[in-house]
């Protein structure tokens, strides 16, 4: 069983009553990436035995829906209810070879597109969180692990290997904007509320 | 001008009809009951775009449309879509897709009017529906805003305030349609810095 597909949350789309002969109106849903909030707990530049080198990065996620529920305290974590939604608390890790993420930039930087990709930066540095987007369900270039909780897990903020693991593509890396909101995970991670 | 006698036996006549039809209708019609409106045993259509992450079409998967307890399976063909007549007064519906994984992404339908596009109410309701605004409630401006400009940044278009502009609608409707669509998936995957 892919671990990590039942783990969408509910999701929900409202459709209209068409008429029987209008075949012209259209309803849409689209299938969805996990938005995570991930924890950098380990991140270095190493080379594989081809001496290709390449990024090794180690996040501690858990799922943005659920932590953007909470207020400016997260004194009331304790009183969301997560009912029914598989946790999407999740260790992912990726290995991506640097010549990939070069030639994403040439792209990028052709279309005029936003590439950051310096790992100078303060949001790309151990101890720092990032916004991810990660799906087992749509391919990328950048093949992750994912280690899902516990099969029946409802705590979204226990993440741990549970020696489970599932394939996943990361899609998107950026900073967690606003800065409160940084500020806010700062404090879940040191334990304080 | 008739006679008496004539217009009488005239009323007579269609008074006559009149109950043979009454009858008929009686017998046609349960006791206590009323006459159905044949427009009301016609059934409502739904048609449903798939969409993946990229707003690419997801094409040819095998999907479940549950509205009313009634089941329909099928597949998305070649555009993606999902299309059935279902029970008039059908108020909930469930749709489960298998994609790429062995479970289904699954939706809880609500099926209930729009409001047009055009109104900012309707086009929020198309946003939610593509995951776009992640809640209806307590969102608040700067993850409106977030969330607006990770719709645009699909399609290349400038990013905005929280306001749904008139590109981003054109893009919302084509998101919509049973058309493919070019959006940045060939990036695939970008370390993003949102300023």
């Amino acid at each position: 069983m892919d671990e990590l597909n039942r783990g969408y949350g509910i999701l929900k789309a409202t459709v209209r009553p068409l008429e029987e002969g209008d075949g012209v109106n259209n309803d849409a849903v689209r299938i969805p990436g996990r938005r995570l909030y991930g924890y950098i707990d380990g991140m270095e530049m190493e080379e594989d035995s081809d001496e290709q080198r390449r990024l090794h990065l180690m996040l501690y996620c858990i799922d943005a829906d659920w932590f953007d529920q909470f207020k400016d305290n997260l004194s009331n974590m304790p009183a969301i209810d997560t009912t029914g939604r598989d946790s999407l608390a999740c260790m992912v890790e990726a290995i991506v070879r640097l010549d990939i993420l070069e030639s994403l930039k040439e792209f990028a930087e052709q279309d005029g597109e936003d590439f950051h990709l310096d790992f100078e930066a303060v949001h790309m540095s151990e101890g720092w969180w990032l916004e991810v987007w990660v799906s087992t369900d749509v391919q990328s270039v950048c093949p992750v692990t994912v280690f899902p909780p516990a099969e029946g897990s409802v705590d979204p903020a226990t993440i741990g290997n549970t020696g489970n693991e599932v394939a996943g593509w990361l899609h998107r890396v950026a900073r967690v904007r606003p800065p409160s909101r940084l500020a806010k995970l700062h404090r879940f991670s040191h334990g304080g509320l | 001008m008739s006679s008496p006698a004539s217009a009488l036996s005239n009323f007579r006549s269609l008074n006559a009809r009149a109950e043979q039809d009454d009858q008929k209708r009686e017998e046609a019609t349960p006791e206590g009951g009323v006459m159905p409106c044949p427009y009301a045993k016609r059934r409502i259509r739904i048609r449903i775009v798939v969409r993946d992450f990229y707003f690419s079409l997801v094409k040819n998967k095998r999907y479940e449309l549950t509205v009313e307890g009634e089941g329909f399976a099928g597949n998305t063909g070649d555009t993606g879509l999902v299309d059935h007549l279902v029970k008039r007064g059908a108020k909930t519906g469930e749709l489960k897709v298998w994609f790429e994984g062995a479970e289904p992404c699954v939706w809880e339908l609500t099926i209930d009017d729009i409001d047009p596009l055009a109104l900012d109410t309707g086009a929020e309701t198309r946003l939610r529906n593509l995951g776009i605004a992640w809640s209806a409630e307590g969102t608040e401006e700067t993850e409106t805003e977030a969330e607006l400009d990770t719709f645009r940044g699909a399609f290349r278009l400038p990013d905005g305030d929280a306001e749904i502009d008139a590109k981003t609608r054109e893009q919302l409707e084509s998101a919509y349609s049973t058309q493919p669509i070019e959006t940045v998936r060939k990036h695939y995957f970008v370390f993003e810095s949102r300023q």
